[in-house]
């Protein structure tokens, strides 16, 4: 052993996001929007112990009440607490819509860099597949297979995955032959590195960044999603609490008593926004060269 | 010469599909014992590239194929060999160092981590044999700061520390032969005077056998003591290097080393080879180089010339030699 070596010790390799974490909170609006993430998040794992009341109980002599000191958004027409409801929709929400994204992104991106890096007949087989998906508009897919498989949210997290793999495979294919044609690649080939490790150790890292950028915009996209489905009726059912199912209900007391719609497209406005500019943030820390900057 | 390394037999490439291929590679042949320096000349298309590639398997197949010749390392057959296998030749008995620099590192992995790769790949050792084998590599192609560079970005580093990164990589398993790519066509003057530097330095210590690939006869001469002088995917010369310049054989040698600026010092021009090498569609059954040919004869437009011996170690594929006259 050199004697270099021996005064080198080996640093614990730091996680990627360990190293995403520590450069989110250097930047102001980054720390900002993370601390609000992870207040929302918070605030979903302990929806028990935070929520004043019942989501679900009703009582015909608190309804439509204006925001006061026993309800801080007011009541519904069931009388319901709102702010309860609001809690527990921040569940709902962000349950579905992280799992769809999350799931969407890990098969889509299998098949795009598959696609992506052999080419030829396996891309056109599947380039027409996604051609087929990419047809339909994610929300009437959503809509078409809702009604095909009923409403519920795990039929919910079938549709939005379904709706969004094709759109990260299409994302993960052209970031993948893009990488593909580097001469690093070809020098990974002849170093002797079998199609798996190529895949995983020199083509994942390099299209990480655009889809962690798309998994987030996309993550935004499912909340909405999921407001919208569960606003139509095919999503979270009643009595069980959405942003989206608020919103429902208090469609037809809107002037009356507007305080559940406006606190619910309030909070699915923030959670869209965080994720967004978290997206952005994160795509800058991946890239090593923005990274100094 | 000792036994032989490498032995290219007839190797020959086509690109395109078949029935309008392209012959890229026309019977390629050449021996290579171990730690010889083989430099390899021609100009652009003369398929310098494309036959480094092959002898690791490495061109895009479709559309290129090899379709016929032998690769034969260490006894073994590459050509013959199950694709499976490949993985275990590349990088370990046989690494390559291409071109570009600035695009042959995997920009989002550190530079240390990418030296470990492929020592990883082709031995089992533990995480810190690893980083000091990889300082041990970096210090040898004269890194300084091995430690500290070892978590560097290569995009950190510049043209020059990039080849040399690269080459640590290539020499990380301490490979039989080395196939370099015009290693230092990217790099500035005295930056390639310091990586040739490097690669004499690393061939005198581990006795790894260089084909260095350049359309530059200067870095060639500066290197190696063989040289293949190659036309239109053809083997028109092989020489010594002294032979080579003191008794060119072949017209195209001839030319190219007329063209060296300092060799035409006094003249009011450079010289230039008239012309431009016809493209691989173009090529009639005779010799490729007949149209640029000071010395061309009609015979030249019927056949292909095939090698003929000049001396013991120099061949030439000219119908215009004493050799071939006789």
């Amino acid at each position: 052993m050199t004697p270099a070596a021996e005064a080198a010790p080996v640093p614990s390799e730091r996680g990627v996001l360990v190293q995403i974490a520590i450069s989110l909170t250097r930047d102001r609006v980054s720390l900002f929007f993370l601390l609000v993430l992870i207040a929302i998040v918070l605030v979903a794992i302990f929806a028990d112990q935070i929520a004043p009341y019942d989501p679900i109980a009703q009582s015909l002599l608190s309804i439509n009440l204006p925001p006061s000191a026993e309800h801080w958004l007011g009541t519904d027409q069931f009388g319901r607490d709102v702010l309860s409801r609001i809690i527990y929709g921040a569940r709902t929400s962000l349950l579905l819509g992280v799992t769809a994204p999350a799931l969407a992104a890990v098969i889509g991106t299998a098949f795009g860099v598959i696609a992506g890096y052999f080419g030829g007949w396996i891309d056109r087989i599947i380039g027409r597949f996604l051609d087929i998906f990419l047809a339909f508009p994610a929300l009437l897919l959503g809509i078409l297979i809702a009604a095909a498989l009923g409403a519920g949210f795990w039929n919910m997290v079938v549709v939005l995955t379904v709706a969004f793999a094709p759109r990260f495979a299409r994302i993960a294919r052209a970031s993948t032959m893009s990488v593909r044609s580097e001469a690093f690649i070809e020098a990974a080939i002849a170093s002797g590195l079998r199609t798996p490790s190529i895949m995983l150790h020199h083509i994942l890292p390099n299209i990480a960044g655009s889809i962690v950028v798309v998994l987030t915009l996309w993550i935004a996209t499912a909340v909405r999603l999921e407001a919208t489905l569960s606003f139509l009726g095919l999503g979270t059912q009643p009595p069980k609490a959405s942003w989206g199912n608020i919103i429902r209900d208090g469609l037809g007391n809107l002037f009356g008593s507007p305080w559940p719609i406006v606190a619910a497209g309030l909070a699915i406005t923030l959670t869209v926004l965080a994720f967004n500019m978290l997206g952005d943030a994160v795509r800058d820390i991946l890239d090593p060269e923005a990274r100094d900057e | 010469m000792s036994r032989s390394l490498l032995r290219v037999r007839d190797l020959s490439v086509e690109f395109g599909p078949a029935g309008k291929a392209v012959r890229v590679l026309d019977r390629i042949g050449f021996d290579m014992a171990a730690g010889d320096c083989i430099g390899i000349v021609g100009e652009s298309g003369s398929g310098k590239s494309v036959m480094s590639l092959s002898l690791l398997r490495l061109i895009p197949e479709p559309p290129g194929r090899i379709v016929e010749g032998s690769v034969e390392f260490d006894g073994v057959d590459l050509l013959t060999l199950p694709a499976s296998r490949m993985p275990d030749i590349r990088g370990k008995e046989i690494a390559m160092i291409f071109q570009e620099p600035m695009s042959a590192l995997n920009p989002v992995m550190t530079i240390g981590e990418q030296i470990a790769e492929a020592i990883f790949l082709h031995e089992s050792v533990d995480a810190a044999q690893r980083r000091a084998r990889v300082l041990e590599m970096l210090q040898l192609v004269g890194i300084p700061d091995a430690d500290k560079r070892y978590d560097s970005y290569p995009h950190e580093f510049s043209g020059g520390m990039r080849q040399r990164v690269v080459i640590a990589m290539a020499l990380a398993c301490n490979p039989k032969l080395l196939i370099a790519d015009e290693p230092t066509t990217a790099l500035d003057v005295t930056i390639q005077a310091q990586v040739l530097e490097l690669m004499k330095r690393l061939r005198e210590r581990y006795r790894t056998s260089i084909l260095l690939i350049s359309h530059d006869l200067g870095v060639i001469a500066d290197v190696a003591d063989r040289v293949i002088v190659m036309y239109c995917g053809r083997v028109v010369e092989t020489a010594e290097i002294d032979d080579l310049f003191d008794r060119p054989a072949h017209p195209y040698t001839e030319g190219l080393l007329n063209s060296i600026p300092s060799r035409s010092i006094g003249q009011d021009r450079l010289y230039q080879i008239p012309g431009a090498p016809p493209a691989p569609t173009e090529r009639g059954p005779g010799c490729a180089f007949y149209p640029r040919c000071p010395k061309r004869m009609p015979v030249c437009l019927e056949k292909s010339p095939p090698l003929f011996q000049v001396s013991e170690t120099q061949q030439a594929a000219c119908f215009a030699l004493p050799a071939a006259l006789a």
